[in-house]
């Protein structure tokens, strides 16, 4: 006789029990699909964003800078490195901080350039420049123009070259540049960000700088290689390049990189997580429905001497075998899902089949098939022949049921199903809720979309540079360009005159120094800033603190050696200082000292900052609290306003002994366990009060005024001696125009106000980036809009600064808005026709298993309508519990989360929109139910009853 | 007077491409209040017959008349009301809803019509058939004969017209059965019931006042046969319960328009 197989044995039992195995079949396929698509999309979305670090930065894990005294042999031979390419820098154009240079083939491949308009270098003579190059070099010339420019060579004599520009490349050399890398270190040229062809005639004088870029060799890491000898050996110049945000790094990307990476792909994760957690218990239900449906068969193979691991086996082999059958058809689909998806989200979504990414899929599959299939197998293994015969099960479970003297029979009959299989519909549940939390964050962006109307339509701002502002001990320096960069009053003419031009505003802001004459502090400064907490060891209130709490406050980074300014005596005493800051620190100070007196400044001097902005308005007058505004006097540079809050020191019990210096009272409203400590009022400043001001600016910048270190060699000394005396001082006497107590000024602290006229006025320079915002009045049409940015274009052009058009920007994110909602749109009818045949399906299951009891109750005389209202209860229940979920996890995203996930503020139309939508999934599903029902209810009640 | 007949019926399965032929063009006639036995051997078609007669099932060819009506023209909501409220099956494998504890399973048809129960009426048969002590027990708590005679009272709880009993002693010991089967007739005779029983047990046949015994789906001998020349009652079922709510609109009948126009 042939033997027969359990696999066998469950292939046939698939066979005659298609419609059973059929809901099973779907849950493991949903599963596998689910899998392949949420990790296929995953990838696929790290991929897109790795595709523009590649459009950026190429290939490279890291570059060497200047590394031109290490040779080509010692580093390919290192074994640290699979590729290697060299990036020569031959010259500085016109001093203005841009580099000429070229690229090796090597680090060509390495670090594609794209070209926006025109081509690379391919004859001596000819340049192609970033576009940003183009615009710092205020080059008004296009592809086939020539221009003449004085190089300086890196370590030579200055040339005159003529090149002809053959292309505009896309940026860069931008991402190379990382704080610390390229302008502490003196000597060292930036990146090229004009490229000529490597044959071009070499300069007379001087070699050019090399920049090395490389790949790791297998297994190499950025904390592997700079723990190596090498690493010391080559001067530590070795820069990573991070391969999740296209940024050079002076640190391990590793760690933040994968940051970003699940950052990237989380939506995929978290949807396909909560999907595949609703499968399994799918399948697990499905599970639990079918063995439901063999109890009898499971009860009498284990009255005729079947095993618990044999029942387990046998039942749990069907699992396996949809599951062989489902693999290949739920991956093709999840497959051709993402690449559709990445068809439409193009840029966002990356289609990358990888073939090695299909080997975790199939296994996250099977075991997602195990772990729901577990549970359902196990209780059904562990029945006994006389558990099965007594339903003892059913029996433990209704010990809790009150027998009714009256009811609606098939409510009951409902509810005591519901009762006795609470997570029956669990899966389903789930899905509903999803779907509805979907729905409403796709309403969400639809509103923030509509709602969504930009505060300005252009602006102007800096490219880079120019407004470097510099610190040395107590002195703020900006950088004497910024002066000559500032936008004239002719230029906001030309703007205003624009046609369609509503209104120009200017915001920016400078860092000057009060100078106080008297001899003590007064007492709000002190208490303003001072604080134990700010530098342990110091006392309240004496002058160390108090000037560490002012450069808190003003510089984020602060230098022991910059608080010499309000001492008497040397720095000696304020810290404990390394010898050779010390020796530094004494010199800077002489320095500072002999400066001071060389201006007339006797008093001691504060840093504050002076902020341009847009005082009219409602907001700026309702924080006066002493005098007045006056825009004709703040105009004219004779008055100025104060901004100084009131400042609460809390304690907090979580922070321990953390105080937070919140302004006024709000900090203890939200932190009700908070102790007040003190308070730093205003009793200083007043309306008419006379402030003498003080700036200093240098000539341009040489690095070493604003550099951390000390300098170490007597040339550098000289530089910086240098530097002193070229610097350059404009004092102004002004007086408070009104005070204020609070002030639409973002985080900013105490600071002084005034109008862009009247920091021009007052004679200083801005020392942060200059924005002008300009509003346009009525439609544009794009003929309109297209002059009016060619017009700024050629204004900002003067200045350095780049024009940002905010329609534009917000045409093309709508655009991009749209193509998601589309995707999106796709997975709410996803989810919504999965939530709807899940519950449809497990209605099916509970009707065929169901189906005696139907005959039954056919016989004793319920209608079509009666025995609806079985199946309609569970089905209200899950949809019911499904919304109350959605509900729960949307006020959860609401108050922790808001931000991430919603962004308009209508949540209260959020509300009805979930409630239809799982009132319309209730509707479909009783129709599908009832389509079922049909099936059975068109046999007659005796092949009911017989059928099982 | 006539409570049931049935003219010609025939079943047939098709069973594995084979027809099998369950009934053959049977005829029959059933006097109000009377008790009818139908024996036979195992596949007679006795069960058949009793399923097509209460409607559980729908004949091949043939037709059954209730009330001068052929229930194969009764849509399935006309065929539940009329067997929740007229007809009373008894299931030789009970058939009880496991969810529902013994007494609610007995309230079934009355509460699924919407009515108020006759409490004494229930009283007596659950007391007659000694299941007072298990009735807030779910079926499977319950022995064989136990939910048996549960069904047995589901069956009377409505006061139907017609009871059909499929082998309703079959699980009993013969004490029992004899007690349940005394209970039935004392219920339906009190009733005016026409009670319909098909057993094989020769036994409980010969208390019945008419034996029918079928032979390979045929009608092998009737003992009441010529004595039924049945005249119609002219009652109409759908009419009799339009004027059985108007006299007792406090039972909560639900309204007889549910079960739609009978043409």
């Amino acid at each position: 006789m042939k033997r027969l197989t359990m696999n066998q044995v469950a292939a046939a039992s698939l066979k005659a029990n298609k419609k059973a195995y059929f809901s099973l079949a779907i849950g493991i396929f949903l599963a596998v699909y689910l899998c392949t698509a949420a990790v296929l999309g995953a990838y696929g979305t790290i991929q897109a964003n790795q595709q523009k670090i590649i459009d950026r930065v190429g290939y490279i894990d890291g570059f060497f800078l200047n590394s031109a005294s290490v040779s080509d042999e010692t580093v390919r031979s290192s074994g640290w490195f699979a590729r290697v390419g060299k990036v020569f820098v031959t010259a500085q154009i016109d001093k203005t901080g841009q580099y000429v240079g070229y690229y090796d083939e090597e680090a060509l491949s390495l670090m594609p350039r794209t070209c926006v308009e025109g081509r690379m270098p391919e004859n001596p003579g000819e340049i192609a420049m970033e576009e940003t190059a183009l615009a710092q070099l205020r080059l008004d010339i296009g592809v086939g123009d020539q221009v003449t420019c004085t190089m300086q060579p890196v370590e030579g004599l200055p040339e005159e070259r003529t090149y002809t520009l053959v292309g505009v490349l896309a940026d860069q050399s931008p991402y190379m540049e990382s704080y610390g890398s390229m302008l502490t270190d003196h000597g060292t040229p930036e990146w090229p960000n004009a490229l000529v062809y490597p044959q071009d005639a070499p300069f007379q004088t001087g070699d050019p700088a090399v920049h090395r870029v490389v790949t790791y060799a297998t297994l190499v890491t950025y904390s592997r290689f700079t723990n190596s000898d090498a690493y010391e050996a080559w001067g530590y110049n070795f820069i990573a390049i991070s391969r999740s945000t296209g940024q050079a790094t002076w640190y391990d990307p590793a760690l933040e990189d994968l940051e970003k990476y699940a950052g990237q792909s989380m939506i995929w994760w978290i949807m396909g997580g909560a999907l595949l957690l609703t499968c399994g218990i799918g399948i697990s239900s499905a599970m639990e429905s079918m063995l439901a449906q063999k109890t009898e068969e499971i009860g009498m193979l284990r009255a005729v001497g079947a095993t618990r691991r044999q029942i387990r086996r046998l039942f749990g082999r069907d699992g396996w075998l949809l599951c062989l059958i489902a693999l290949p058809i739920g991956m093709g689909l999840g497959i051709v899902t993402v690449w559709v998806i990445s068809r439409f989200a193009e840029g966002t979504i990356l289609f990358r089949l990888n073939g090695w990414l299909l080997l975790p899929v199939a296994a996250l599959s099977a075991l997602c098939v195990l772990l729901s299939s577990r549970l359902p197998l196990k209780r059904a293994s562990r029945q006994t022949p006389m558990g099965v015969l007594r339903d003892t099960g059913t029996l433990r479970k209704a010990k809790r049921f009150q027998s009714k003297k009256q009811f609606r029979a098939t409510r009951l009959i409902a509810s005591r199903q519901t009762r006795l299989h609470p997570l029956r519909q669990a899966g389903a549940s789930v899905m509903v809720a999803l779907t509805l939390l979907l729905t409403a964050i796709e309403l969400d962006g639809f509103l923030y979309q509509s709602d969504y109307q930009p505060a300005y339509d252009f602006y102007i701002q800096p490219i880079n540079g120019h407004y470097t502002m510099i610190t040395l001990d107590s002195m703020h320096f900006a950088n004497q360009a910024a002066k000559e960069n500032v936008l004239t009053e002719q230029d906001l003419q030309q703007i205003r005159a624009i046609e369609k031009v509503q209104s120009v505003t200017v915001e920016t802001s400078a860092t000057i120094l009060l100078e106080l004459n008297e001899e003590e502090v007064p007492q709000y400064l002190r208490d303003y800033y001072t604080e134990e907490r700010l530098v342990p060891g110091l006392r309240n209130g004496d002058v160390a603190s108090l000037h560490y709490s002012f450069h808190n406050a003003v510089m984020p980074f602060i230098f022991t050696d910059s608080l010499a300014y309000l001492l008497e005596d040397t720095p000696d005493q304020v810290t404990d200082l390394t010898d050779e800051y010390r020796a530094w620190n004494a010199k800077a100070f002489q320095e500072m000292r002999a400066a001071q007196k060389g201006y007339g400044v006797t008093g001691k001097l504060i840093p504050l900052t002076i902020e341009v902005v847009d005082v009219n308005g409602p907001s700026f007058q309702q924080g006066i609290v002493d005098g007045r505004i006056n825009i004709a006097a703040l105009d004219a540079g004779q008055e100025v306003l104060v901004y100084a809050p009131s400042l609460g020191y809390w304690e907090t019990v979580e922070h321990g002994e953390t105080v937070g210096n919140v302004a006024g009272a709000d900090f203890g409203e939200y932190h009700p366990d908070a102790r007040l400590k003190g308070m730093a009022v205003n009793d200083y400043f007043k309306a008419g009060q006379s402030l003498s001001l003080l700036q200093a600016l240098t000539e341009p910048d040489n690095g070493l005024m604003e550099r951390g270190s000390a300098p170490y060699t007597q040339a550098e000394l000289e530089d910086l001696e240098q530097s002193y005396r070229s610097i350059h001082t404009d004092a102004a006497s002004v007086l408070v125009g009104a005070v204020l107590e609070s002030a639409p000024l973002g985080s900013n602290g105490l600071c002084l106000i005034t109008t862009e006229k009247g920091l021009r006025a007052l004679g200083f320079a801005p020392t942060q980036p200059t924005y002008i915002r300009i509003t346009l009045t009525g439609e544009v049409d794009q003929t309109t809009e297209e002059a009016i940015q060619r017009r700024l274009e050629t204004i900002a052009s003067r200045a350095g600064m780049e024009v940002k058009n905010r329609m534009a920007n917000a045409r093309e994110n709508a655009r991009r808005q749209r193509q998601t909602e589309i995707v999106f749109l796709g997975v709410i009818i996803l989810f919504f026709a999965v939530a709807v045949s899940m519950q449809v399906s497990n209605a099916g299951r509970r009707i065929r298993a169901d189906q005696r009891m139907i005959g039954t109750l056919r016989a004793v005389g319920a209608d079509e309508k009666a025995l609806m209202g079985c199946y309609r209860l569970p089905m209200l229940v899950t949809t019911a519990a499904g919304l109350l979920l959605a509900l729960c996890l949307f006020i959860l995203m609401g108050t922790a989360a808001y931000h991430y996930f919603l962004a308009s503020h209508h949540l209260i139309l959020m509300l009805p929109l979930m409630i239809l939508t799982a009132a319309l999934c209730a509707l479909c599903c009783l129709i599908g139910v009832k389509a079922r029902l049909r099936q059975l209810l068109n046999k007659s009640v005796v092949e009911n009853i017989r059928e099982l | 007077m006539e409570a049931l007949r049935c003219e010609s019926l025939t079943k047939t399965y098709q069973g594995g491409g084979v027809p099998v032929h369950a009934l053959r063009d049977v005829s029959l006639s059933f006097a109000q209040g009377s008790f009818t036995a139908v024996t036979g051997k195992s596949g007679s078609g006795k069960s058949t017959l009793l399923h097509l007669l209460s409607g559980l099932d729908r004949p091949t060819s043939g037709s059954v008349i209730y009330q001068e009506h052929d229930l194969a023209r009764y849509n399935d909501n006309q065929l539940s009301v009329l067997r929740r409220r007229r007809f009373g099956f008894v299931f030789q494998s009970y058939n009880l809803v496991r969810e529902l504890t013994a007494r609610e399973n007995i309230l079934l048809p009355v509460m699924l019509d919407g009515r108020k129960p006759d409490e004494g009426h229930l009283n007596r048969i659950i007391e007659v058939l000694g299941i007072g002590d298990r009735l807030s027990h779910l079926p499977g708590a319950m022995s064989g004969g136990q939910q048996q005679r549960v069904c047995i009272a589901r069956a009377l709880a409505n006061k139907p017209a017609i009871l059909f009993a499929d082998e309703p002693t079959g699980n009993l010991d013969g004490k029992t059965g004899r007690e349940v089967l005394t209970l039935m007739r004392t219920v339906s005779q009190e009733l005016g019931i026409t009670m319909i029983l098909v057993t094989h047990d020769l036994g409980v046949a010969e208390q019945a006042e008419r034996i029918i015994r079928l032979e390979d789906g045929q009608v092998a001998d009737d003992s009441g046969e010529g004595e039924d020349s049945i005249t119609a009652s002219g009652g109409n079922f759908i009419e009799s319960e339009i004027s059985r709510n108007k006299r007792s609109p406090q039972c909560g009948v639900a309204p007889i328009e549910t079960a739609g126009v009978i043409p």
